[in-house]
């Protein structure tokens, strides 16, 4: 019931369509249920009774009240659809912009897949129930029960003899609704299991072939697809067992009409016409029962995607900003971490962390994977809120900052690099789409990515990301960087970006860095002791607590975590120089 | 500001008939001759029925009329059987056309897919994954309607049309000519009105899939999008396709919705004219009326098989495009096939040499030749330039 009210509050501000589309629909149905009538006027008066000059007068007005019904259907059903659409329109983008306050934890617990078919299917039921739900109901019934009083000024007794049929389409329509609804499902969901198959197959083609595996692909692929046509034909077989037989039901209707003529005529008491305008009522009144069960349904679908919507819209952004954000006109970089304890759900993962980060200063961050590293910077941008202890960005804890002034000033290279299917000149500018060509390719020139981007075939334009061309591991990282220097940030945060690099080039680009982003504050995140060593400050996780800290220098100096990865390194180059030879 | 968004995937979405090919998929439905033959059997009988039906009434109309009772009783049971004949074809046409239609395309799907796991990678770097899947999936489909319906569906409708005509003028022919003159109006209902509701139902697909890219990828990068502030520019955008989906849908509706009030008068045109012309033949004969009514029934039958003819005109062209997109794969041969007399792999030991080998991919990168790049067993190699040794700190 509730979610009727809410889906009814989409409605509200196209009422005026709403009253608009039932009024013209009153309209409609009333001609409709005259046009048999004149069609006994035609057959009795005119016909029989022989008063030809009556039948062009006649005949006007069917014209006429077909273009009457014609008219005011059309005209309903454009405001229908306009207030449809235009209340779809508001949910999806609504819930868009609602989706992109989400935090993190958000996606975190919600799949991309998952999300899509709330914003096309759910929402395109709810549009079902909104363009077609009340009108329908309105309608049908209205028709009904004019239909039915038409028909009883026409002849009571043949109406009730038809009447009594209607309750058996009823019932079958609704058995076969329910019949067909799970088989409906199985094909869904069955076809959802030959495309993932499929998808499985075609994605990881390279290992199938490496390991031949193609005969067992098959065989699996084969008894999938075996399956998805046995459903659909178990679909039609009861298709074919019901739907004929309700057609049968339905025409049934006017044998029974014309033998309760028959019996009217044996006591004499049945004008032609009136048989002729009966026949013409029938399907009014049985179009509303077969009708039924699908409105039903279309009424129970919409409200249970509807449900699952509302979620979404409820979903609260548990991060937010406070009422009176500050907002420095201009960021330092000062970065300081008190005490900070965090964790995704009950396991802790960052442990009573203290650091301090001056502007300017370039921070590296070791350890092993999942030692925390990447939850660290991404507190940063507060796109967690930590458990105890505070985060301070020029003296402001981030809680208190407003987000996206603060956002803005921190530029990520994510250790998952995603380009989007745009040019290399948009992906670049994404946090900058005023900055003009010269910026980008100076971001690009800093992030050596020059070099590959002036091969490719249109240059800047050229599209990549999923849906363009294939960019290397190294050449996405370093576009990432270039995107990430464009906004020109006041602390950079480098997650394992040039894993992919080769060293050359990645020496190349902290040169370049280091003269652009002079003053501004640096955390980069890497695995090669070379990539950390000229760092002001190196700290190792382990586990969530910080391990060690200090300088390459120091740290060498006291053999600990860090003397030993850097030993491990070196034998292992060591190693891999001499099999070269 | 709202970007325009980048159209990306621009398949055809029609093709022109291509007879050729459609011989070939015909060949899918060949063991299944027996099977389509007798659906067209029944559907003829099913169509014979539905056409027998207003004519009994007609006769029963005329009955009543006259207070006539003998015949009524065998007009009304033949109605009811006739309803049941119907029926009962119907039934077993569906379940025959439907099992060969959709076993000819599990087949057809299955030697797709086989095909596919034949290709060399060279075949897949050039084509990607998501668009081999709606070869496969999608395409395959698309194709169903063609199979199961379009084929046997055109023959009884082209006779459905042929019968009623004679039979309209065998009851009148004067009549029939009269009522035929809306047959023009329904046929440029039919075929040209449809034909731009089709072309702008697609460009309303087509907008439609642009939003579900744009939204896949906006949530794909959500994360990016939070970290560089990008909410308020995306927000246009999506807000911009969404439009975009308004108007041409609301393009699209009104044409749609113009198509059923069209037709209704064309049809009550045809009725009235009827009328008009009929009550001439009623004043020399009162009993023409069920004539008259029969006509005029037989006249609301005509829309229906020309406008399963335009629906398969228009599917006969979809279809066609996922027909040479699926032929198109099945044509293209792996570029790595087994040499004749290929001898089975014995069992290997793990060493593998480089000797000569230019990549296609590159052009330019070998080995050189006098040392070939030899890969020991159990010495794992690095494909990648080694590191750079770290001095250890003096
Ligand atoms: N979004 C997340 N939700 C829940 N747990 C997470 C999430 N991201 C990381 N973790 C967990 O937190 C720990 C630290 O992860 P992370 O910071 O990515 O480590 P690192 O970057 O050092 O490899 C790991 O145990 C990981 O499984
Ligand atoms: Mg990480």
């Amino acid at each position: 019931m509730d979610t009727i009210k809410r889906i009814w509050g989409l409605m509200k501000p196209y009422k005026k369509h709403m009253i608009g589309g039932l009024i013209l629909q009153t309209v409609v149905i009333v001609a409709t249920l005259i046009k048999p009538y004149i069609t006994k006027f035609i057959v009795d008066d005119v016909i029989e009774g022989g008063l030809y000059d009556m039948l062009i007068p006649f005949c006007i007005m069917i014209i006429g009240l077909t273009l009457l019904t014609g008219g005011c259907n059309f005209l309903r059903s454009v405001l229908y659809e306009r207030m449809s659409q235009s209340a779809m329109w508001d949910l999806r983008t609504g819930l868009y912009a609602h989706l992109q306050e989400m935090p993190y934890e958000f996606y975190d617990k919600h799949r991309v897949g998952e999300i899509m078919s709330r914003m096309t299917g759910d929402i395109d039921g709810v549009r079902h129930l909104i363009a077609f739900g009340l009108i329908h109901v309105y309608e049908q019934g209205l028709r009904f029960v004019g239909a039915f009083i038409f028909m009883m000024t026409m002849s009571w007794e043949i109406t009730l003899l038809v009447l009594s049929l209607t309750p058996v389409i009823a019932i079958m329509a609704w058995l076969f609704n329910k019949k067909v609804r799970p088989l409906f499902r199985e094909v869904r969901e069955q076809n959802a299991t030959l495309n993932t198959i499929t998808q499985e197959n075609l994605a990881g083609m390279h290992v199938v072939k490496a390991y031949a595996q193609e005969p067992f692909e098959e065989e699996r692929f084969n008894k999938e697809n075996q399956k998805l046509a046995d459903m659909h034909l178990k679909v039609s077989w009861l298709w074919s067992s019901f739907v004929p037989f309700m057609d049968v039901l339905a025409s049934l209707c006017t044998p029974i009409a014309l033998l309760g003529g028959l019996l009217l005529t044996i006591h004499g008491n049945l004008d032609i016409g009136t048989m002729v305008g009966i026949t013409g009522y029938i399907w009014m009144l049985v179009d509303p029962m077969r009708q039924l069960p699908n409105i039903i349904n279309m009424v129970t679908n919409a409200v249970t995607s509807a449900e699952k919507l509302f979620y979404y819209v409820d979903f609260g952004a548990s991060i937010k900003e406070p009422e009176n954000a500050k907002t420095p006109v201009e960021f330092k970089g000062h970065v300081v971490f008190d005490h900070v304890n965090f964790s995704y759900g009950h396991q802790p993962v960052l442990k009573d962390i203290c650091l301090e980060a001056k502007p300017g200063e370039t921070i590296a961050v070791m350890g092993a994977t999942g030692s925390g590293k990447s939850t660290l910077v991404t507190l940063l941008g507060r796109f967690y809120d930590i458990q105890s202890g505070s985060i301070k960005i020029d003296g402001i804890d981030v809680r208190q900052h407003a987000l996206k002034p603060l956002r803005r000033q921190i530029g990520y290279v994510m250790q998952e690099t995603f380009l989007f299917s745009d040019t290399i000149a948009d992906n670049i500018r994404y946090g900058n789409p005023g900055g003009d060509m010269e910026r980008v390719e100076r971001s690009a020139k800093v992030a050596q990515a020059t070099e590959f981007i002036d091969h490719m075939p249109q240059g800047y334009e050229t599209v990549v990301g999923e849906r363009g061309l294939g960019l290397s591991g190294g050449q996405k990282q370093r576009t990432a960087i270039a995107r990430a220097v464009m906004i020109d940030p006041a602390i950079l945060i480098l997650d394992d970006s040039t894993s992919a690099v080769d060293m050359e080039t990645e020496y190349l680009i902290q040169q370049e860095l280091k003269e652009v982003l002079k003053d501004r504050t640096t955390f980069i995140i890497a695995h090669r002791i070379s990539s950390v060593k000229n760092a002001d400050q190196i700290l190792v996780l382990d586990n969530g607590e910080i391990a060690e800290r200090g300088t390459h220098k120091e740290l060498m100096e006291k053999g600990g975590i860090y003397y030993q990865m850097v030993m491990d390194q070196m034998s292992s180059a060591v190693k891999v120089e001499k099999e070269v030879q | 500001m709202a970007r325009v968004i980048r159209q990306l995937d621009d398949e055809a979405l029609e093709k022109p008939f291509n007879k050729q090919q459609f011989v070939r998929l015909l060949r899918y439905m060949k063991p299944y001759k027996k099977q389509v033959g007798f659906s067209l059997v029944l559907m003829l009988i099913a169509m014979a029925c539905g056409l027998a039906n207003p004519f009994l009434m007609s006769r029963a109309i005329g009955e009543l009329r006259v207070q006539a009772t003998e015949n009524m009783p065998w007009i009304l049971g033949g109605m009811v059987a006739l309803a049941i004949i119907g029926a009962l074809c119907t039934r077993y046409r569906i379940r025959w056309m439907d099992s060969a239609g959709r076993r000819a395309l599990a087949t057809l799907r299955e030697d797709l897919f086989h095909h596919i796991q034949g290709m060399s990678f060279s075949f897949f770097d050039t084509r990607s994954a998501g668009k081999l899947l709606v070869r496969v999936i999608n395409d395959v489909n698309s194709l169903n309607d063609l199979f199961t319906n379009g084929i046997v569906n055109v023959l009884i409708d082209c006779m459905t049309i042929v019968l009623l005509v004679i039979i309209m003028l065998l009851v009148n022919w004067q009549l029939t000519l009269i009522g035929m003159c809306i047959l023009p109006l329904l046929l440029f209902i039919l075929f040209k009105v449809k034909r731009i509701m089709r072309l702008r139902w697609q460009k309303v697909r087509v907008k439609n899939s642009t939003m579900n890219g744009y939204l896949h990828e906006s949530l794909t990068g959500m994360r990016v999008t939070e970290a560089f502030v990008r909410e308020d520019e995306n927000a246009d955008t999506f807000r911009a396709v969404n439009s975009d989906i308004r108007t041409s849908w609301m393009k699209a509706v009104t044409i749609n919705n113009l198509f059923w009030p069209m037709l209704d008068l064309t049809g009550n045109i045809g009725t009235v004219l009827v009328y008009i012309f009929g009550v001439e033949f009623i004043k020399a004969d009162p009993d023409f009326l069920a004539n008259l009514l029969l006509i005029i029934w037989y006249l609301g039958r005509f829309w229906q098989p020309l406008n399963t003819l335009s629906n398969f005109y228009n599917s006969l062209l979809s279809a066609t495009a996922s027909m040479e997109r699926i032929f198109e794969i099945m044509d293209t041969e792996s570029d790595i096939q087994d040499k004749e007399g290929a001898e089975v792999l014995p069992p290997i030991e793990g060493r593998v040499t480089f000797e000569n080998v230019t990549s296609l991919m590159t052009g330019k990168r070998r080995c050189s030749k006098t040392s070939p790049l030899i890969l020991r067993p159990a010495t794992p190699s690095l494909w990648w330039a080694p590191p750079a040794p770290v001095r250890p700190p003096s």
